[in-house]
């Protein structure tokens, strides 16, 4: 397929001057190069500006971004890129605590190593992997203005082929002796299969499906407001991507956001027998669902204002008001507290019981009997550093540790005293009145919650609607024309369509047919050169 | 419950019959054209072709009576797992063929298509056919909407790979030897592999063959992983050691940089796939005595068929999935991912390879609507491309690590 590159404006011998670039004239049908075999009808022959004389770096830069050439090595970059992408998990799904420098070589040897260096292990958000998209896109606008507009003014226009050239170059083409009679009882043939008619100077122009034709742009109008929907989350408040753990009965800030959520009760019900279709598969603890019953609040002045309430679970995630609860995580039966004796050793009785969380301790827990207890420092993963001092080495609660001021009558100014996890309160500071001896343990289930907010998502969807719409267009619909010219006694008869040119051939068959002409189906087509 | 199901096993047993049959009668309305008694050769082929669409048809329907009782009985789209997914991609493949067929009546395209809706479902019956629950995850009605949608749209694809081979088998020129001749060789090869795999894994299950292999994971503790074998043990797993007495110990162990789940048993099974093709492929290369490609396009000739015609059913076909699969693997698939992740798009592997195998078919209808690639180019292309869709549907599953993982 040769382009013609930098041509002037052509003059046709019907005295029409063309735009460069022309190869078809527009008013004659004129065949404007000097070849023989058959003329490509891509786009109507119609000249692009990409063909122009580059001029300014405008031009030059307008004729990469129109080449369909230059768009197919792009789309194959980012698809063979995307491969790679995939050779290796992703640094957001590796599983692993380790760093990504010290993940990929460790995990995957020299080609982990590599692939670590080369930034493979986070493609998708690579600068140089989303310039490719953002060309392709550009690449999508581009080269449909090149066409489209060219292609739709050829097509409104028309044209009415008076030129022999033009039908002799056609695909499909034929030569029968034939008179008015003849002429107008195919006219009639076409008629019948709602062919939309345009007559005149002796040549009829029969099409239907022209739609067809425009099907590929409107798919790539779909593509380019599609990669601009998802550009959209770059707008402050229309993206939130955040995650946050909430235990049975705890209620917790919603990440970027001025909500509260209350994690009422978390649940895992698991499949029983007589629910397997097939008994004979069954083992116990598979999981039928996961569920967490939420409320949400909403903080007004100090107060926690309840907005709404109901379950999410997963595939039906819990909604308000543009924001999405997931639930997508869960640990089950974990320790979330100590619950403690409060023990007087004077009088050798319990005070009262409190309950400590280990994640978010309270700031005082009233005990009973006049006594409150205070939490005046906890150390999640406690440790003495070089001075001697105490320090928490992490937030996770692997060795907790309380300092607690109990409150009350005999002990109005306060007692201090430590709980440290898995020692008696007496082997530390054996002196004090009151002691804190482990009554039980506070096991629960914890949440996991995916935050969302996608305002995007809607013109995503409805992006997604447009390039479906051009797909069926263009693919499920043909646009086919049949010319028709009666000169010295002879029917001129050629046929083009974008596919389906078997389809075509039946139907010029079943024309002629009925107009009692009689086509060979094989002659009539002309073979293509060069395969 | 379980009756409905043991139905259900024997519907699809008939609908595989049924599509091995219509494929041997496609054959014989190519081959069979210069019979004695056979009226024109072209009557012979439309006669048969006849039957051959017959037969597939009632195999689709008895496979459609599958989907249905499975359903019923399973309480969900039969979809879910690998063995579902395999078969109702052989059920896609054949509704293809069957909507391809009514609008290009070409006898040879049976004898291309069926064979692919036959091994799908054979492989498919390789893993497990015990139907369970729905793991949370997969309870959405998107389940049945978003891969049955999906598969319908890779059926066409593999009816546009079935007669882009065709087209090459007939196209390539067998006289000599040629770069073309030998890849057509390797997809040949590579389809008897999946047949050798296909055949030894019901033959050694037939027999109850097993090997176990244990691991130290943790030194600490002692804590072992075992591994089953149910083919015979070429590669072991890396650094495992034999349980199962007796029989051949292993050649070689699976090198240490694969990590996957199972990488060692995964390994064993390919290198023994590929070896059982090799030895189907040597077996017939002397029984043809002559390029496999060479002796089937030596069959085929007498079809008589336009090539012109073949390039374009390949193209139709690509043309007709290529909307469907957009629908279904990549838009509802984004609306799933967004009502079960919270996001439309998150380049897990599975959705990165719908979008690889989207991205291969859109440079495919760009070279041949703009740059102008038929025949041959637009043939390989075709092929190619089922290449990329079944190493979606296999390979992303059994190899990657990713949320779709479920098989």
């Amino acid at each position: 397929m040769k382009e013609l590159r930098g041509l002037d404006a052509v003059k046709c011998t019907c005295g029409h001057v063309n735009p460069p670039g022309t190869t078809i004239c527009e008013s004659c049908g004129r065949p404007l190069d000097e070849g023989e075999g058959l003329l490509n009808m891509r786009y109507e022959g119609a000249a692009r500006r990409s063909q122009r004389r580059p001029r300014s770096i405008v031009d030059y830069v307008w004729r990469f971004f129109a080449s369909v050439k230059a768009a197919v090595w792009m789309i194959a970059i980012t698809l063979i890129a995307a491969i790679i992408g995939t050779l290796l998990p992703q640094e957001q799904f590796k599983q692993s605590s380790l760093p990504a420098e010290i993940f990929y070589p460790q995990t995957y040897g020299l080609f982990g190593e590599i692939y670590y260096r080369l930034g493979f292990h986070n493609l998708f958000y690579s600068w140089w992997f989303l310039t490719l998209l953002l060309m392709i896109g550009i690449s999508l606008v581009v080269c449909s203005i090149d066409r489209a507009v060219p292609l739709y003014k050829a097509l409104k226009k028309k044209r009415l082929p008076k030129d022999e050239g033009f039908f002799r170059r056609q695909r499909l083409f034929a030569e029968l002796p034939g008179d008015e009679s003849a002429y107008a009882k195919l006219r009639e043939a076409l008629k019948k299969r709602r062919f939309a008619l345009t007559e005149g100077e002796g040549t009829l122009l029969a099409e239907k499906g022209r739609i067809s034709r425009f099907g590929p742009y409107v798919n790539h109008i779909g593509l380019i407001l599609l990669i601009l929907a998802f550009m959209l989350r770059l707008i402050p408040g229309f993206y939130l991507d955040d995650y946050v753990w909430v235990w049975d009965g705890e209620t917790r800030a919603v990440p970027g956001t001025d909500y509260y959520v209350k994690n009422e009760t978390f649940t895992v019900t698991y499949y029983t027998e007589d629910e397997f279709p097939d008994p004979s598969v069954f083992r116990p603890g598979i999981v039928k669902d996961y569920q967490t019953d939420l409320v949400l609040y909403k903080k007004e002045g100090q107060r926690l204002v309840e907005v709404a309430r109901g379950p999410t679970k997963v595939n039906r995630p819990f909604e308000y008001q543009g924001l999405y609860l997931y639930q997508s995580g869960e640990q089950t039966d974990q320790l979330y507290g100590l619950v403690l004796d409060v023990w007087d050793k004077q009088k050798n009785e319990s005070v009262g019981r409190i309950r400590l969380s280990l994640y978010d301790p309270p700031e005082t827990v009233d005990v009973g009997g006049g006594y409150r207890v205070n939490v005046l420092e906890y150390y999640p993963d406690l440790d003495v550093n070089e001075k001697g001092e105490p320090y928490t080495k992490s937030t996770t609660p692997n060795r907790p540790a309380f300092i607690l001021e109990i409150v009350g009558p005999g002990v109005e100014t306060g007692e201090k005293n430590w709980v440290i996890a898995g020692m008696d309160s007496d082997q530390i500071l054996p002196d004090k009145r009151f002691k804190y001896k482990l009554a039980d343990l506070d096991f629960r289930n914890r949440s996991g919650l995916s935050v969302r907010i996608d305002r995007g998502l809607p013109y995503v969807y409805g992006a997604s609607a447009i390039v479906m719409i051009g797909l069926v267009l263009g693919f499920y619909w043909q646009h086919r024309r049949i010319w028709l010219r009666l000169r010295d006694g002879q029917l001129l008869l050629a046929a083009y369509t974008n596919k389906n040119w078997y389809g075509l051939k039946r139907e010029l068959a079943a024309i002629a047919h009925s107009a009692g002409i009689t086509l060979d189906m094989e002659s009539i087509e002309q073979r293509r050169k060069n395969r | 419950m379980t009756d409905l199901l043991a139905w259900a096993s024997g519907a699809l047993f008939a609908a595989f019959a049924l599509y091995a049959a219509s494929t041997i009668v496609f054959f014989i309305a190519i081959t069979g054209r210069r019979w004695r008694g056979a009226a024109s050769p072209k009557a012979h082929t439309e006669a048969y072709g006849r039957r051959g669409f017959l037969l597939a048809l009632v195999g689709w329907l008895f496979q459609l009576a599958f989907v249905v009782l499975r359903w019923i009985g399973s309480g969900h789209a039969p979809t879910s797992n690998m063995f579902e997914f395999m078969s109702f991609l052989a059920f896609a493949v054949v509704l293809a063929f069957l909507i391809v067929y009514r609008l290009y009546p070409v006898a040879l395209l049976g004898v291309f298509t069926l064979p692919v809706a036959v091994i799908l479902i054979a492989y498919a019956s390789v893993f497990s056919t015990k139907a369970a629950p729905l793991i949370p995850a997969l309870q959405s009605y998107w389940l049945y909407i978003h891969v049955t949608v999906a598969a319908l749209g890779e059926g066409a694809f593999a009816v546009g790979f079935a007669a882009g081979l065709m087209y090459l088998i007939l196209a390539v020129r067998q006289d000599r030897r040629s770069i073309e001749t030998a890849f057509i060789e390797v997809a040949l090869w590579a389809l008897l592999s999946l047949v050798g795999f296909i055949v030894m894994s019901f033959a050694f299950r037939a027999v109850g063959h097993e090997v176990v292999f244990e691991r130290v994971i943790n030194a600490d503790t002692g804590a072992k992983e075992t591994t089953i074998y149910t083919l015979p043990a070429l590669i072991q797993p890396h650094g495992a050691t034999k349980v199962t007495e007796g029989g051949i110990p292993p050649l070689f162990e699976a090198p240490e940089w694969m990590k996957g789940v199972n990488a060692g048993r995964k390994l064993n099974t390919f290198v023994l796939s590929l070896l059982a093709g090799t030895v189907l492929y040597a077996a017939l290369r002397v029984v043809a005595r002559a390029r496999l490609g060479a002796k089937l396009q030596f069959w085929l000739k007498d079809a008589d068929i336009d090539l012109d015609l073949v390039d374009e059913i390949s193209y139709r076909a690509i043309a007709i999935g290529f909307p469907i699969f957009t629908l279904g693997a990549l838009i509802f698939a984004m609306i799933w991912a967004a009502e079960a992740w919270g996001r439309p798009w998150g380049w897990d592997p599975k959705e990165t390879w719908a979008l690889i195998t989207w991205l291969f078919y859109a440079v495919y209808l760009h070279l041949r609507l703009s740059i102008g690639w038929h025949g041959k180019k637009s043939a390989w292309l075709a092929m190619l491309g089922f290449v990329i869709v079944m190493t979606n549907l296999i390979v992303i599953n059994l190899v990657l690590v990713g949320l779709h993982s479920y098989a």
